[in-house]
């Protein structure tokens, strides 16, 4: 009997709930960032790298001189990129901007008569918030997607098609740049 | 005494036994209750209101008809959401009792069987869209504009293995835990249900539950039965 009382205010002062707080893994999939890839415009099925690349968002930096941390890739040759999108209000019409500059040593170099070869494109799409969990609350996800090149006398991006409108991960490559 | 114990050893060769038999008055009735952890917790803690009482009935010498019924609100906050939850519910099923009680006592040590159901509404008060690349364009999306999910239903099942225990007359004091299946449950649009009043939190690695209950009670005496205990005793000479 003493033994049961005992036990019954132990226990019971043992647990006032303690509730550990969840941590959202970074393996869990949230907000997917824009996966391009870059193709020959001669022969459409192969990828082909773009020479000294360097991609930054509009209005981050002008005519970096080193890799920051506005530059998502810079001065180097490679035929995939990943671009974070602005988030935005949810059902509505948003926009990101990114410059895409080819040749970047020749901007950089000390001759005076090459230079890089700059084209902005604009990515634009509907926001769309989606529940993950708990511990991460919700992502975003883009959707109706649209990608225009800004005209410019000397375009190096010849063609732009959307394979996937719809950005919901980053495990598919949802725009092919030709050049 | 002394030479009681003598002519206790001297006999022990041949000891005579006659069957005795003891009858105990039974108390049979209406048992209520609540649980105090509950009442404790709701001024202790901001983020949580919450009332349970509870009643058994005694059908047999071992079984019991037992259910609970509740009110919670509770509010889970943190880094990602905040989110509040309001209802009711009602648990109902029966209680063993295992334990082998000494003399005239009445104390428990059972098993419950529940079947728990609960309707509530999730309020979710604020969120943020998680994005690990968020310094990119130094963006921090937030929403501050709450959205409330009505009409919500949840059923779950439950075992509860616990004690009571008559701590003076006719007053009980008792603790259990408890383990929860969840049956059904309406899941809000682009959402879920955190935590649904009576089933406790809910967990995002599978359906079940914890809880655990720690009461006081009052035992309303409706009848009694006997307890009859047959008991092997030494010859009186």
């Amino acid at each position: 009997m003493n033994r049961i009382k005992f036990l019954i205010l132990s226990i019971a002062t043992l647990l006032f709930a303690c509730e550990r707080d969840d941590i959202c893994a970074a393996t869990t999939s949230t907000t997917p960032r824009l996966v391009v890839e870059f193709y020959d415009v001669v022969n459409t099925d192969d990828l082909k790298s773009v020479s000294r690349l360097s991609v930054y968002g509009e209005g981050l930096v002008t005519d970096p001189d080193t890799s920051l941390d506005e530059t998502l890739v810079f001065n180097t040759n490679t035929n995939e990129i990943t671009l974070p999108l602005l988030i935005g209000n949810e059902n509505e019409l948003n926009t990101s901007r990114f410059i895409l500059e080819k040749d970047t040593n020749l901007r950089l170099d000390e001759n005076d008569t090459t230079n890089s070869n700059m084209d902005i494109i604009e990515i634009s799409y509907t926001t769309e918030y989606v529940y993950v969990s708990r511990a991460c609350g919700y992502k975003s996800q883009f959707i109706g997607l649209s990608l225009n090149v800004e005209a410019d006398s000397d375009l190096w991006i010849s063609n732009i098609e959307i394979v996937e409108s719809t950005v919901q991960d980053e495990d598919t490559v949802h725009v092919r740049i030709y050049h | 005494m002394l030479l009681f114990s003598l002519i206790a050893t001297a006999q022990s060769e041949e000891i005579e036994t006659v069957k005795d038999t003891l009858i105990y008055k039974q108390k049979y009735g209406l048992r209520l209750g609540a649980d105090i952890s509950k009442i404790a917790r709701t001024f202790v803690d901001d983020n949580y209101t919450g009332l349970e009482l509870m009643g058994d009935y005694r059908l047999t010498k071992r079984i019991y008809l037992a259910g609970e019924i509740g009110n919670e609100e509770r509010t889970i906050e943190n880094e990602v959401l905040n989110n509040t939850t309001k209802g009711s519910y009602f648990k109902g099923g029966i209680d063993l009792n295992f334990y082998r009680n000494w003399l005239d006592m009445e104390n428990m040590i059972y098993a419950g069987f529940r079947a728990g159901a609960s309707t509530f509404s999730q309020t979710l008060n604020s969120y943020g869209v998680y994005n690990i690349n968020n310094q990119y364009w130094n963006e921090q999306v937030s929403i501050n504009e709450s959205e409330e999910f009505k009409g919500l239903t949840a059923t779950w099942l439950e075992i509860q293995i616990g004690i009571k225990a008559e701590m003076f007359n006719n007053f009980y004091a008792g603790f259990n835990v408890q383990l929860k299946g969840l049956i059904t449950e309406t899941e809000p649009n682009n959402f879920e249900n955190l935590y649904i009043p009576g089933f406790n939190r809910t967990y995002d690695s599978g359906r079940f539950g914890t809880g655990f209950n720690f009461n006081l009670s009052y035992l309303i005496p409706i009848f009694k039965k006997d307890k009859i205990v047959v008991q092997e005793k030494e010859a009186d000479e």
